[in-house]
């Protein structure tokens, strides 16, 4: 093998020179991401608002996941959802989180991890302006339906894509989501009762 | 009741095949299941209005800058440490003269201890186990490395050439497996973006790799053999 000529040698990266660009193309492929992540952030901020109905909690959240999706970008294949990969990301961020304070001993129950942060968040709900967006008959709803209603009827995640975001069968997404509209519906359903006098 | 409610709300959710929201559809004409799918429509309503709201929260300006800021802590020498002798080594045996341009290899005195154990991490981790092309960083994320190429050499086992970039400076290095198991660096070439035109400008093509300078009739692996000897920890 002739090693003195190297263009050729190389597929791709025929020079020290190539080798270099391609390196500059992943750089700018990295502020590209960075980008996408900023735009994104409204959007990460609610759906970890929505898993943990506590506003500081949800803001480190996603500050963690953030920070993570920047070191792992290498794993996100370009041409798929990047909301969907950061939400996986937060969720599974949350669920550690849940489970180091159950390992404390302050007995977390993860499944119903949800509910407990609405209580402890109750007073917050008078105070934090984005909690008391989701208040009133929404943040009744325990975070895991919370979570699919977010994703499907507010995003428009289709129940498969949902599932895989979520890490759970198609099944449960259905269970939950029925679940939760038939909550919010029976709870339109005794609002207005009560306004008409019913 | 409740499979008629899960398929009024898979039609609302339009999540039915063809035929099944045909037959749905037909049993939605009657008055109890349009009452069922207007309340779903309700619900989805008042849920996302209320979601819509959270978007119209401003992001926290700390939030984007944190994303923003790509700026590595200080360093400007990628160090490996222990390597050095290991070069020595290399030069000893009269394999090849190493050829690093730009910055020389430091010593310990003059690295960050822990970036440097940091970077070895990856190196040894990315070459142990990252195909040709793949890119890997650093949980701080430092540093890329990305292997270029893998080599079966009679002399020094596997070897692989890589790349790796970090704070602007890029380089391109060999190095080979031991039978422990350790990849050591047998040649590394220090090259910023500025270099990188200085070489194209004067016929950069004639640039020779570290392989070229370093290994001399070593055997390129194709894509399914570096598979297998990633798959089988390069023995």
């Amino acid at each position: 093998m002739d090693y003195a000529a190297p263009l050729g040698i190389f597929p791709g990266y025929s020079s020290t020179w190539a080798l270099a660009t391609t390196c500059a193309d992943k750089r700018e492929m990295a502020s590209d991401f960075r980008e996408e992540l900023v735009a994104l952030l409204p959007r990460l901020r609610r759906f970890s608002l929505t898993l943990t109905g506590n506003p500081d909690q949800a803001d480190d959240l996603v500050q963690l996941a953030c920070e993570k999706a920047l070191l792992k970008q290498h794993q996100w294949q370009p041409g798929t959802r990047l909301d969907s990969w950061v939400y996986r990301i937060i969720q599974n961020l949350h669920i550690d989180q849940l489970r180091s304070q159950s390992r404390r001993g302050e007995h977390v129950d993860v499944d119903s991890a949800g509910e407990l942060a609405d209580t402890r968040s109750a007073g917050a709900a008078e105070r934090e302006n984005m909690l008391g967006v989701l208040s009133g008959l929404i943040a009744e709803l325990p975070e895991d339906q919370r979570v699919v209603m977010l994703l499907i009827a507010v995003e428009e995640y289709s129940y498969q894509e949902a599932a895989e975001t979520l890490e759970v069968p198609i099944g449960t997404v259905m269970s939950r989501l029925s679940r939760a509209r038939k909550k919010i519906m029976s709870k339109i359903g005794d609002t207005g009762r009560s306004a008409t006098g019913g | 009741m409740e499979n008629e409610f899960d398929k009024l709300m898979a039609l609302h959710d339009e999540e039915l095949s063809a035929d099944d929201a045909r037959e749905t559809e037909e049993f939605a004409k009657n008055p109890e299941a349009q009452a069922l799918l207007q309340g779903l429509k309700q619900a989805d309503d008042l849920f996302r209005s209320a979601a819509d709201d959270l978007l119209e929260q401003p992001v926290p300006p700390e939030m984007i800058s944190a994303i923003h800021d790509t700026e590595p802590r200080s360093a400007t020498i990628i160090p490996f440490p222990g390597r050095r002798s290991v070069i020595g080594l290399a030069l000893a045996a009269g394999i090849a003269a190493i050829a690093v341009t730009g910055l020389q290899l430091q010593g310990p005195e003059s690295i960050q201890d822990e970036g440097a154990a940091s970077y070895a991490r990856l190196l040894q981790s990315t070459l142990e186990s990252a195909p040709s092309g793949d890119l890997r960083s650093e949980e701080n994320g430092e540093y890329m490395i990305t292997p270029r190429v893998s080599f079966a050499t009679t002399d020094r086992g596997y070897c692989r050439e890589y790349m790796s970039y970090q704070q602007g400076i890029e380089r391109t290095g060999l190095a080979c497996r031991s039978d422990s198991g350790r990849w050591s660096i047998l040649d590394e070439q220090v090259m910023s973006s500025a270099a990188s035109e200085q070489y194209r400008a004067a016929g950069g093509e004639s640039q020779q790799s570290p392989a070229a300078r370093v290994l001399d009739g070593a055997e390129r692996l194709g894509f399914d053999e570096e598979q297998n000897a990633i798959r089988s920890a390069w023995k």
